[in-house]
């Protein structure tokens, strides 16, 4: 019996049934509700301060400082979650998908099946593309959803597109930027230094905000689109540091696929 | 006979720590060829490189004439293959089905193939059962329907009854001989003597990272009478086993003595020592001896370090 095909459909197969058997995806989608719920708590504050402290939601000395309970304003606040909340999101995806294998012993199964490792790679790649997709899609949902329950001003259905663009782009350079973790979840073959690297990331890209340099440091690049660095805006270089970052991920977990390295 | 695993001075090291040093083998088509040896003397090493796991130091193998190389060979060459190394290797929250329909995904094969191996495996009761609750005999006979789901026409198996009870033993004995019977080679590792006795038609004993003998499938058949000729230097012995083979006899010098359990040899000593003084390599003394597999591995490998 002999399989002659690249095995990319069956390889998809086997990484989404992994994925839809597990409780990840659950939690996760638990997670990004929270979060979506969060955002539209805090408009429901921002909307009436002095309910919100009679409800005992708002301590009676705490202030809300630059928050406008508008559709602008939650818009922005999805913005500020993609930038930030998905690089948390997406490298704990990753960190899953790629450094189970090695935890669980099935990374040895993988290197010797009659598909290309680098097609196996491939379609955990798009899992969690696809993942990230459906999870900040449920965010938008969760988010739009609070906004028409809080029946917010400014429903402008521009001011609405151009909110969810920025959101969308946030969290699209966001995916982009968050590839190399599949790769030092392959190289590290676990959990804790990918989980780690993201953490150093997100420090990194806080630092890098506080000095001016967010539009050149890929892990911040994202807030800048998402206006959470108002001195810097984005550019052709920012994105082309994004891109470079994503194509290093991604090339980089290709080749530890490929390599000798992988069954080592 | 075809070669279906042909290694050549192969060896592997990690650092300065070498686990397998210069291994010669040769498996042949349909053989149950079996890799005898304790804990870390390289067995595990060897099976990696053979999956193109980790690429060898030096040297090289071949799996149906193709060489293998770590990430670098044709893929088209693992339809054929099936493995078990290190335990099986599964996925806690999968059930027994899902692991099957997940290796059958990857292998372009028809679901009839999971009922199959699910039947054949006796797993049956388990199959929605979660990996993760299995219980290790369960999971070993998962990984070797893993292994053999694809009908491969090589299975590598690394210790392929740990864990099992000993009627999964036996079951899982019959079954490899009867793929053994149906032309499928195996090659399996294990540090159980009696396992590897019971099953191989040849045996490799590897100690310390280098092989130290090989067993034919007549020196194994005459569960261990054979003829030993001793002689003054290890020379000599080296002369009479060069004549033995002229012969057709399966000689194998140990320093000054040469031992064969072709049953020929030992129905027929008189001829044999004439074929020595013959060859100019008349021997000091000559006479049959029993040693089993357990006896014989022991001598080889107690002593020595690991």
């Amino acid at each position: 019996m002999t399989a002659t095909r690249s095995g990319f459909a069956g390889s998809l197969r086997a990484e989404t049934l992994a994925a839809r058997r597990s409780v990840v995806p659950r939690f996760t989608l638990i997670a990004v509700t929270l979060a979506g719920a969060v955002a539209g708590l805090f408009m429901f504050v921002a909307a009436d301060p002095a309910r919100a402290r009679s409800l005992g939601l708002l301590n009676q000395k705490a202030q809300l400082a630059g928050m406008t309970a508008d559709w602008p304003g939650l818009l922005a606040f999805l913005a500020q979650l993609a930038a930030v909340g998905d690089l948390l999101l997406f490298a704990f995806v990753t960190t899953w998908v790629f450094g189970r294998e090695a935890a669980h012993g099935t990374l040895r199964y993988l290197l010797a099946l009659p598909v290309p490792r680098t097609t196996i790679a491939l379609a955990k790649l798009v899992v969690i593309a696809v993942w990230a997709l459906v999870a900040n899609l449920w965010l938008t949902v969760i988010v739009l959803g609070c906004g028409w329950l809080l029946d917010l001003p400014g429903a402008d259905p521009a001011v609405i597109g151009r909110g969810l663009a920025t959101a969308g782009l946030a969290a699209g350079l966001m995916w982009l930027v968050s590839t190399p973790v599949a790769f030092v979840a392959c190289a590290a073959r676990g959990y804790l230094a990918p989980l780690a690297s993201a953490l150093a990331a997100l420090v990194l890209a806080q630092v890098a905000t506080a000095l001016g340099w967010a539009g050149v440091t890929p892990w911040a690049i994202p807030a800048v689109a998402a206006g959470l660095a108002p001195s810097v805006t984005l550019n052709a270089l920012g994105l082309a540091i994004a891109a470079l970052t994503g194509a290093a991920g991604i090339l980089g977990t290709l080749a530890w696929w490929r390599s000798g390295l992988a069954g080592a | 006979m075809n070669a279906v695993i042909e290694v050549r001075g192969l060896s592997r090291l990690f650092g300065s720590v070498t686990a397998v040093e210069d291994v010669d083998l040769t498996v042949g088509a349909g053989q149950i060829y079996g890799f005898l040896g304790r804990n870390g003397a390289g067995k595990t090493t060897l099976i990696r490189c053979l999956l193109g796991l980790i690429p060898p130091s030096t040297g090289h193998a071949t799996l149906f004439g193709t060489t293998v190389r770590a990430g670098r060979t044709p893929c088209r060459l693992w339809a054929d293959v099936g493995y078990l190394v290190e335990g099986p290797g599964l996925t806690p929250w999968l059930t027994v089905t899902e692991h099957l329909e997940t290796a059958a995904g990857y292998r372009d094969l028809p679901r009839s193939a999971v009922q199959d191996v699910i039947a054949r495996l006796d797993l049956g009761r388990y199959r929605d059962v979660r990996a993760g609750v299995l219980s290790l005999g369960n999971r070993q006979r998962l990984g070797l329907a893993l292994a053999l789901i694809h009908e491969p026409e090589l299975l590598i198996l690394d210790e392929p009854v740990t864990s099992l009870d000993p009627a999964g033993v036996v079951e899982i004995r019959g079954l490899l001989r009867d793929l053994a019977d149906r032309g499928v080679t195996v090659f399996m590792s294990s540090h159980n003597i009696g396992e590897v006795a019971r099953l191989a038609d040849r045996v490799g004993i590897i100690h310390a990272g280098r092989m130290v003998t090989e067993l034919s499938a007549d020196r194994l058949a005459s569960n261990g009478e054979r003829l030993v000729s001793t002689f003054r230097t290890a020379g000599q012995a080296e002369q009479a086993a060069r004549a033995l083979r002229a012969h057709g006899l399966d000689a194998v010098p140990e320093q000054v003595r040469v031992s064969t359990s072709s049953p020929e040899a030992i129905q027929r000593s008189d001829d044999v020592a004439a074929w020595l003084v013959e060859a100019g390599a008349a021997p000091m003394s000559l006479g049959l001896e029993h040693e089993d597999l357990e006896d014989l591995f022991l001598r080889l490998t107690e002593g020595m370090p690991a």
